[in-house]
């Protein structure tokens, strides 16, 4: 108030001083106005505002004063007196521009000060967008003054971008206030922030120092603008006015010293005038032009800055960042003062060659790598660095899975750059990677063309997902339409077309789904992505071979782990596949180096090992591919397809067992109709082959019960049929098995070779020999070079008795069958053995080297190979080999029973025509048709016919016949004893045979027999004499006559045999009285059941010493007797195995020296019985009757009679018992019978051949009616009981020699005869086992020929 | 006596750590080995190896033949079986080798025979082998 007065006091004095100092009060007041501003520019309002108070004392209208002091009072916080002076000054003039300046000021003042404070505050914290949001809080629009907009504009041109324009509004506040230092200041001030206009700052700033306005701040400022000042030589001026302004600074002396250093020279100005016309030209674009201008520098100076900044700017403009950094970094170190004009350049040069380090390895899809070096990049970005630069380094981060960071960048760079097509794209696909497939089709729909398209793929990446899951589901209609969605979304991805053309060739649309692939590959051929959908697409069609071709089509760096994957998986497809191609074309050995390459790449992975069960299957070797299998079932379970298959070798390889274990496992799965039918068929085969084995082991209600239910399901199938057949021939139903055959025959105009042969084998086995010979020639023509015809062959040579015919079937069916293949056996490769290699240390010389070597050093070793002992020090042995060594002998392996289909041998009954005994006890027990057998043809007890194992069978049959039709040599010694009158009826014979038989061949067996005979009938004495030879005329003779009964000879002759059909020829004993031919034929066919033997013959009758041997009659000096029997007889018999029944009928013609003739008929029956058939022992008795009828009586010894028993009825019934058995190397035989006999004799007359004799001895009786001579002999007959018994064993001394023995006795009423004998007999062949009875060596006595 | 010990027992330690250091060395498997290990792709680069170094040896050549056999190339193997009979006659385990080989070779001819027989009978028309496979990728 006081100040108020005073001024008050001021104006007034003024006023009234006025008119007389006008002029002078003007240069006063004008002074005082300069003080005030003075003052005022100092920042010193209380001197102002006195000085102005003076200017107003003396010029009260003075407008200046008036605004300033108005607007210091508002200052100072007196805003009355500042408005009373503000209303003087409207009024005085209501435009003044000082009014304006109070005005301003009152703005100011309304100006929250906090808030102005807070700017302040943020400006000093060097925050200036910070600081200029404030102040546009504070000021709620523009600033209110100019002191505010300067202290705003120079906020603001803290900020590079802004600073123009701030300098600019500086400039015009400057210009709108002129005189006001602080305007100056902030301009200078603003100035020096760039180098362009910095040295003007500088000038203005010393001008202010100068003038001491604002010196403090002018001088700070004017230091930094020189410490700033990229100074030149030019601008030592500068530099030497601050220091003379304002003293001693060592930091502004030192820098005036370098530029003193750097003073100009000629050469330096010229090479000032190159950089700055490189920087012009690089400036202008002219990169080539400044490189020359930089290039040219650094030839002379190599270390100039500014050239090498230059040069560095150049590179960079070229892109060529490396040598650009290089330069750049060169250029900062070469002038670390003037560093910081390249510290950006090379600062974006870093950057960038960072950034595209990180770029090769995303591309190189080292993402991890990639992330490290994007890192690393915007650590140390540019600071204008355009965002959009993080958009590879976000997909970086979402390929290593930092999706949350990858989406915050992504976010950032649309931020910054909203709409950015690459940063939406990038968006969308994180949100549909995170599922969130909505807000990426809203962020698609709103943004460009090209995101929406980026969007599609992973769109229709989410639809395929959907269909998978749709098709998982079985709904392949939905999994179709969404697939089809998907390539309509992303028509370039093969992946969904893929998908459906799986989903079409599943439904049975392969050539829909080849062209949907097609398709895509046409418009695409060399992308790799489509060539690999291609490639699965064709091995989901099993194309492999295109699928390998289209493989190879891959360049190098597209064949990842899954093509990888897929090409080793057609590899081995195709190979498999090719081995079974090469197999049915025939070369087995492509197939098997196939099979063995598909082996050894897959390399024991589970996923190949169905298919590769299934290709050593198809190659015969079902034993590895069940190892395959149950190697991958260690690993997996297997699938159902696989465990089926499983099964179905199981089956194949005869484990019924693990069969079994598996089919029940798989008949609780939930099978597919098409495995549950391929189950059953294996179980059909599994029960078939039960069947089999209960068959095999004579359990035949056992495999009927098993088969009944497979019968009652698949009546009409083919091998259900043939299984029953199979049950129907072992239970001896040929007929019914045939029938079976037969009608499969007729349903099946192409029969199986398997069926062809079961007939074939029932043929046989039923004794159809001739429908079976024809079966054969028939399946002949179709497999002229199969060995089972063969067997068949032998078969039926050996049913009609010529086994060497069959023996050279039964070879050549071996020979085929080593040469052809026959199931996986013969098509398992052999393992070769490996060698140690650790003798091939020493390297091993070739054999001519080492040849030489031995011949000069005889210690030289003998073998080059010498094997260490080791693990490979003996050769390992073949897996084969190895199952051969532990096989057993073909000779120890135990027999089967004998099976019915079975061809029963069909040895010649011999010929049953001895006629010494009269009870003929056991003949026909022994040669029952389907048992008997000539000794040296009896077959081993072994199985000849396996038709579940033909090859063993065959062996057998081979052995067998080989042994049977060995040839041999034998001799024997028989004795027999036969009760009765001496010289007459009694006979004592001892015979020795010896006989060769050679070996039985398709010509037949040829034999040569010697047997030396003995026969001695005793003496004929007393009465005896009267019925002996003519000796009754004279009343028996002298006494000293030497009527001994005794002869010897050596019988000879040659026999042959051709299956059923024998002949002999041959001389009786050579030595006899009377020598004569004898010889036979026999022919013994079957039919069936049916057994026909037919026989002629003619052979001496060995009753007697007469009949035998003939003798001579001492009266009449002639030889008689030697009585021949030429027979013809017919056997008939039907055998059904527990028993049969025979009949048989024949003539017989009686002739001999001397001998009346005489002729007989027999006929005889029987049946018998095998009551016990046990494995080493066999009981068979029977009903036996036999009759003949003799013309004459003719058993008497006188001439004309023939010393043979003849009686005109004969009638025997006896029953005949017979058990065989055998143990160990011996087989033995005990035959007995015991019958009633009866026989009628007609007399006969003395002489009955002779007439004359007759009448003579009549003649002599009627003269002498008291002698003891006869006219003859008297009838009779007989009845009683009889019996016969013997035994006879053989004992096998080795393989091929066999000795034996017999001794029997017949027993009658009025005969007795006893047999005694023995025998050795030498096979040239090895012989199997002991024959069913034993084979004695016959005697001539009872040679029936065969 | 003591001092015998300490240098017997010395002795010991150090064969002890030879035979470690030899067996930690790693003698590389033969052939033979390898192949009885099912190596063998190995066993055939590594025996081929070997018949270079010496094309006489006949245990190189048997093994060698052995390993092709392994991988189903008989003819291959029958050809070096051969080599290996000439250059050691009457080794057993060659003998007994190369008679395998060649019964067998016999019998895929045998085989193939009827079954080109057969086939013949059956449809009359010769089949066409596909062609081998491109190299399997490592």
């Amino acid at each position: 108030m006081k100040r108020f007065a005073a001024l008050l006091l001021c104006c007034c004095l003024a006023g009234a001083w006025q008119p007389a100092a006008a002029q002078d009060g003007n240069a006063a007041v004008r002074q005082l106005a300069e003080q005030a501003r003075y003052w005022e520019q100092r920042d010193q309002p209380g001197r102002a505002r006195d000085a102005w108070e003076r200017v107003l004392a003396a010029d009260p209208g003075n407008e200046e004063a008036l605004g300033r002091l108005a607007a210091l009072l508002e200052a100072s916080g007196e805003p009355e007196q500042a408005a009373e002076l503000a209303d003087r000054l409207e009024t005085l003039n209501p435009e003044s521009r000082w009014l304006r300046g109070y005005r301003e000021r009152e703005a100011v003042d309304a100006v929250d000060p906090d808030l102005l404070a807070e700017a302040r505050r943020l400006a000093g914290d060097d925050r200036p967008e910070a600081a200029l949001d404030a102040y546009r809080e504070a000021f709620d629009g523009a600033p209110p003054s100019a002191a505010l907009s300067r202290e705003y504009h120079e906020v603001l041109a803290g900020i590079p971008d802004q600073r123009a324009v701030a300098l600019e509004q500086l400039e015009t506040l400057e210009a709108g206030n002129p005189g006001d230092p602080r305007f100056t200041l902030a301009r200078a001030r603003v100035q020096t922030y760039d180098e362009a206009a910095r040295r003007t700052g500088i000038r203005s700033l010393a001008d202010l120092y100068e003038q001491n306005m604002l010196r403090e701040q002018a001088g700070r400022a004017w230091r930094q603008a020189l410490i700033w000042l990229d100074a030149r030589t030019a601008d030592l001026p500068l530099f030497d006015r601050y220091l003379e302004a304002v003293g001693r600074d060592d930091t502004i002396a030192a820098k005036r010293a370098g530029l003193v250093q750097q003073r100009p020279d000629p050469r330096q100005a010229e090479r000032d005038a190159a950089i700055r016309a490189g920087f012009s030209a690089l400036d202008e674009g002219r990169l080539d032009d400044a490189e020359q201008h930089f290039a040219g520098v650094l030839e002379n100076k190599p270390r100039n800055a500014d050239a090498l900044g230059g040069l560095g700017l150049v590179r960079l403009r070229r892109d060529q960042l490396e040598p650009a950094l290089e330069l750049l970094e060169q250029a900062m170190r070469a002038q670390p003062g003037t560093a910081s004009r390249w510290r950006e350049a090379a600062r974006s040069a870093r950057f960038f060659l960072r950034f595209r380090s990180a770029q090769d390895a995303l591309e190189q899809d080292d993402d991890a790598i990639a992330v490290q070096r994007f890192r690393q990049a915007f650590a140390e970005a540019p600071a204008d660095a355009d965002p959009t630069l993080r958009l590879p380094y976000a997909e970086a981060l979402l390929r290593i899975g930092d999706v949350d960071e990858a989406e915050a960048m992504a976010r950032a760079i649309l931020e910054a750059r909203p709409g950015n097509a690459d940063a939406t794209a990038l968006l969308a696909r994180i949100l549909i990677q995170t599922d969130r497939l909505d807000e990426a089709e809203r962020l698609a729909a709103g943004g460009p063309p090209d995101v929406a398209a980026a969007v599609a793929p992973a769109r229709a990446r989410a639809l395929r997902e959907r269909a998978a899951e749709a098709d998982a589901a079985g709904q392949r209609d939905r999994a179709q339409r969404l697939l089809r969605e998907a390539i309509a979304l992303d028509p370039d991805s093969p992946w969904p077309r893929l998908d459906l053309a799986r989903i079409l060739r599943d439904t049975g649309q392969p050539d829909a789904a080849d062209q949907l692939i097609e398709g895509l590959v046409q418009s695409h051929p060399d992308l790799p992505e489509v060539t690999i959908a291609q490639t699965y697409a064709l091995a989901d069609a099993g194309r492999w071979l295109e699928v390998l071709r289209t493989l190879e089509t891959l360049p190098a760096h597209a064949r990842d782990q899954d093509a990888r994957t897929l090409q080793r998986r057609a590899w081995v497809q195709y190979q498999v596949e090719r081995a079974g191609i090469a197999r049915r074309a025939g070369d087995f050995a492509l197939a098997f180096e196939a099979m063995s390459k598909a082996d050894a790449a897959a390399a024991e992975n589970p996923e190949f090992a169905g298919l590769l069960a299934g290709g050593w299957a198809d190659l015969g070797d079902p034993a590895r591919a069940l190892g395959y299998l149950r190697r991958a079932f260690a690993d997996q379970p297997g699938s159902i397809g696989e465990r089926l298959q499983y099964a179905g070798l199981l089956l194949e390889l005869g484990q019924r067992a693990e069969f079994e274990a598996q089919a029940e496992y798989l008949l609780r799965q939930d099978l597919s109709p098409a495995q549950s039918a391929q189950l059953e068929d294996l179980v059909v085969g599994f029960r078939i082959n039960l069947a089999d084995r209960a068959r095999q082991h004579g359990d035949l209600a056992e495999a009927y019960e098993v088969m009944r239910d497979v019968v009652r399901r698949r009546p009409r199938e083919s091998r259900v049929q043939m299984a029953l057949a199979r049950i129907f021939e072992a239970a001896g139903d040929h007929d019914e098995a045939l029938a079976i055959y037969e009608g499969l025959l007729t349903d099946s105009p192409d029969p199986e070779p398997d069926l062809v042969d079961a007939r074939i084998n029932a043929l046989l086995a039923a004794g159809e020999l001739e429908a079976a010979e024809a079966a054969i020639a028939d399946a002949r023509d179709a497999r002229p070079e199969d060995a089972a015809l063969d067997t068949f062959s032998a078969r039926l040579a050996e049913a009609r008795g010529n086994q060497g015919r069959a023996l050279r079937y039964y070879e050549r069916a071996a020979d085929r069958r080593a040469r052809q293949p026959d199931g996986d056996a013969f098509l398992r490769p052999p393992r070769l053995a490996t060698i140690s290699e650790a003798d091939s240390a020493q390297p091993l010389l070739p054999r001519p080297v080492r040849d030489a070597m031995e011949g000069r050093n005889p210690d030289a070793p003998e073998r080059v190979l010498r094997p260490r002992p080791g693990p490979f020090s003996r050769p390992v042995p073949p897996a084969d080999e190895a199952v051969d060594g532990n096989a057993v002998p073909q000779s120890l392996r135990s027999s089967s029973s004998l099976r019915r289909s079975e061809p029963r041998p069909v040895a010649p009954a011999p010929d049953d025509t001895r006629d010494s005994v009269r009870l003929r006890a056991a003949d026909r027990l022994t040669r029952a048709p389907r048992e008997a057998s000539a000794p040296s043809e009896a077959p081993a007890r072994a199985a000849i016919s396996d038709p579940d194992d033909p090859e063993r069978s065959r062996r057998r049959a081979i052995s067998r016949l080989r042994a049977s039709t060995s040839g041999w040599a034998g001799g024997g010694l028989h004795s027999r004893v036969r009760d009765g009158e001496g010289g007459l009826s009694r006979l004592f014979n001892i015979e020795t045979p010896f006989e060769l038989q050679s070996s039985a061949t398709s010509a037949g067996r040829f034999g040569l027999r010697v047997v030396p005979v003995i026969i001695d009938g005793g003496e004929v004495e007393g009465d005896r004499r009267l019925r002996f030879g003519t000796l009754a005329l004279i009343e028996g003779g002298p006494d000293d006559l030497d009527l001994a009964q005794q002869d010897s000879g050596i019988a000879a002759g040659v026999t042959y045999q051709m299956g059923s059909f024998h002949a002999d020829i041959g001389s009786t004993p050579l030595g006899f009285a009377e020598e004569r031919l004898s010889g036979g034929l026999y022919w013994g066919p079957s039919f069936g059941r049916w057994k026909l033997d037919l026989s002629l013959s003619r052979r001496p009758v060995s009753d007697s010493v007469l009949s035998y041997a003939g003798t001579r009659d001492p009266l009449s000096g002639v030889n008689f007797g030697a009585v021949n029997r030429s027979k013809a007889r017919v056997d008939l018999a039907y055998d059904l195995d527990s028993f049969g029944i025979y009949v048989n009928g024949g003539f017989s013609y009686y002739d001999g020296r001397n001998t009346d003739d005489n002729n007989a008929f027999e006929l005889g029956g029987g049946a018998y019985f095998r009551a016990l058939r046990a494995r080493s022992l066999a009981l068979t008795y029977g009903i036996n009757i036999t009759t003949f009828f003799y013309d004459k009586n003719r058993r008497h010894f006188t001439l004309g009679h023939g010393g043979y028993f003849s009686p005109q009825t004969f009638l025997s019934v006896g029953v005949p018992v017979e058990l065989t058995g055998h143990h160990d190397r011996m087989v033995w035989r005990i035959n007995g019978a015991v019958g009633l006999q009866s026989f009628e004799e007609d007399g006969a007359p003395l002489f009955p051949n002779n007439a004359d004799l007759q009448d003579q001895i009549e003649d002599l009786i009627d003269i002498n009616p008291d002698s003891a001579l006869v006219g003859g002999y008297a009838s009779g007959s007989q009845s009683g009981l009889g019996y016969a018994f013997g035994g006879s064993l053989e004992y096998r001394l080795s393989s091929r020699f066999f000795v034996g023995g017999a001794i029997a006795s017949d027993n009658a009423r009025d005969y007795t005869e006893y047999q005694f004998s023995g025998f050795l007999r030498y096979f040239f062949g090895e012989q199997i086992g002991v024959p069913d009875a034993p084979r004695l060596l016959p005697a001539y006595y009872n040679w029936s020929g065969s | 006596m003591t001092r015998f010990r300490h240098a017997a027992g010395a002795m010991l330690l150090a064969l002890a750590f030879s035979n470690g250091a030899a067996a930690a060395s790693g003698t590389p498997a033969t052939g033979a080995e390898l192949l009885a290990d099912g190596q063998i792709a190995r066993a055939v680069a590594q025996l081929e190896q070997a018949l270079g170094r010496n094309p006489f040896d006949p245990v190189v050549l048997n093994n060698l033949a052995v390993a092709y056999a392994e991988g189903g190339d008989w003819e291959r193997a029958q050809s070096l079986l051969r080599r290996a009979a000439r250059l050691a006659p009457g080794d057993p385990a060659i003998e007994q080798n190369l008679r395998a080989t060649d019964q067998w070779l016999a019998r895929l001819v045998q085989a193939g025979d009827v079954e080109r027989r057969q086939r013949r009978d059956d449809e009359g028309e010769p089949i066409r082998i596909p062609p081998p496979p491109p190299a399997l990728w490592p």
